[in-house]
């Protein structure tokens, strides 16, 4: 999991002519838009966001990093932050989604930067990618969170209850139910079966 | 301390999958350069308009900032009317409400007729102000309004629902043709044309908005929406 910012670098800030600090001219934020974007992405997906918006709630997710950056506190692990402010702005898509209920049925990548990796490692990580994507969707939002913040993310147990603002016994409680899930649900898309 | 109950551990081709998918990939270059652009566009965006497009996104929601900007407003507006009064409340005006009341008395009509002359500019004063309030008034009633119908078409294509965007956007374009926020407009109508599979026309909207707005912020949104 990717720590905190780099102790005590504070590159200045520069501003435009009517005095904005615009984020792609703040290099503290511009180092962590092309560290993080991708892994914001990412959650996003994971949280059930639809790819055609995926994009769009990405941006949005950054530009409350961007605002909110003053206050991040460095001795905290960075990604449970941003992941916190990614399952909000989700939450909030997905009351406004609820409407209009649409579901995910393919991974999307074209967001992602071509790798240089081994095609076969390629093509396995992204089975893998969108297999745990869709045993993901399977499981109620609120395990589903702790589950991608402590299985993918590497968060502790304790940082997750920090992060989501719920007892430390409820956070263990639902990741234990989340792992259930995941399984059968794994176990579900594997043999084929399909309708639920 | 607290107890928990014991949590079975994955399976060691579960964590393996798990280890597969893990790592998130770098966005592509053109995607970050384009999300930059943006974000960029909506910081500026913010910043010339504050109750415009990009407050809507605010992580304390819409209204976050609504109650300053409402009593910042009462204030000015109250120190501003008070200004207006005291200017206004001199002798000419007195004069000028006098002569109003000599359609109905005609005694006063006597007294006041031949008082000397600075009559036209006492009227003018106690005219001016009037039509003022009603228009900064105004004004802030529409761009409520025009944020209002914005948000609704916002959030219609968020969900996912462009028909409905492109109907809200309609009637801004209907109610508010010369809008203080008819670019923000553009930019949701080109989003929801490509959202709606209509991209020919939204190609032709984003060419309009080049042509009237060449060095506008939202123009690299514009272009960023046609990607």
């Amino acid at each position: 999991m990717t720590d905190s910012l780099p102790a005590g670098q504070e590159p200045p800030v520069q501003r435009d002519r009517s005095g904005i600090v615009l984020p792609s001219e703040d290099a503290r934020f511009r180092e962590l838009f092309l560290r993080e974007a991708g892994y914001t992405l990412a959650t996003l997906r994971r949280l059930g966001v639809h790819p055609s918006d995926v994009e769009d709630l990405t941006q949005e997710v950054m530009l409350r990093v961007f605002r909110l950056l003053s206050e991040y506190d460095p001795s905290r692990p960075l990604r449970p932050w941003i992941f916190g402010i990614a399952h909000r702005v989700a939450s909030e898509w997905r009351r406004h989604r609820r409407r209009h209920p649409e579901v995910p049925t393919e991974l999307d990548d074209k967001h992602l930067a071509v790798g240089g990796a081994d095609a076969e490692d390629a093509l396995a990580a992204r089975q893998a990618r969108s297999l745990v994507e869709r045993a993901l969707l399977a499981l109620e939002i609120d395990r589903r969170a702790v589950f991608i913040l402590h299985d993918l993310d590497g968060c502790p147990v304790p940082e997750i209850a920090r992060t989501l603002d719920v007892p430390l016994n409820t956070a263990y409680s639902r990741l234990r139910l989340a792992r259930e899930d995941f399984r059968a649900e794994v176990a579900r898309l594997q043999s084929g079966r399909t309708g639920r | 301390m607290s107890q928990h109950e014991p949590i079975d551990d994955l399976p060691p081709e579960l964590r393996a999958m798990l280890d597969l998918a893990r790592e998130p990939e770098a966005l592509a270059p053109e995607v970050s350069d384009r999300m930059l652009r943006a974000l960029d566009a909506r910081v500026v965006a913010e910043a010339a308009a504050p109750s415009g497009d990009v407050r809507s996104t605010s992580r304390r929601g819409p209204f976050f900032r609504a109650p300053w900007q409402t009593l910042a407003g009462f204030v000015l507006g109250a120190l501003l009317g008070a200004g207006v009064y005291h200017l206004t409340r001199g002798a000419p005006p007195e004069r000028v409400v006098t002569r109003e009341r000599v359609v109905t008395r005609e005694r006063v009509v006597r007294v006041e007729v031949p008082a000397p002359a600075p009559a036209p500019a006492p009227r003018d004063v106690t005219e001016a102000p009037a039509p003022q309030r009603h228009r900064s008034h105004d004004e802030r009633d529409d761009l409520a309004a025009e944020q209002a119908l914005l948000d609704g078409a916002r959030v219609a294509l968020r969900g996912g629902d462009a028909t409905g965007a492109l109907r809200r956007l309609d009637e801004h374009a209907h109610r508010f043709r010369r809008g203080q926020l008819a670019p923000e407009r553009e930019l949701l109508r080109v989003r929801a044309l490509v959202r709606a599979g209509r991209r020919a026309e939204a190609e032709e909207v984003a060419s309009r908005f080049r042509q009237r707005h060449p060095r506008h912020a939202l123009r690299p949104a514009v272009d960023a929406a046609l990607r």
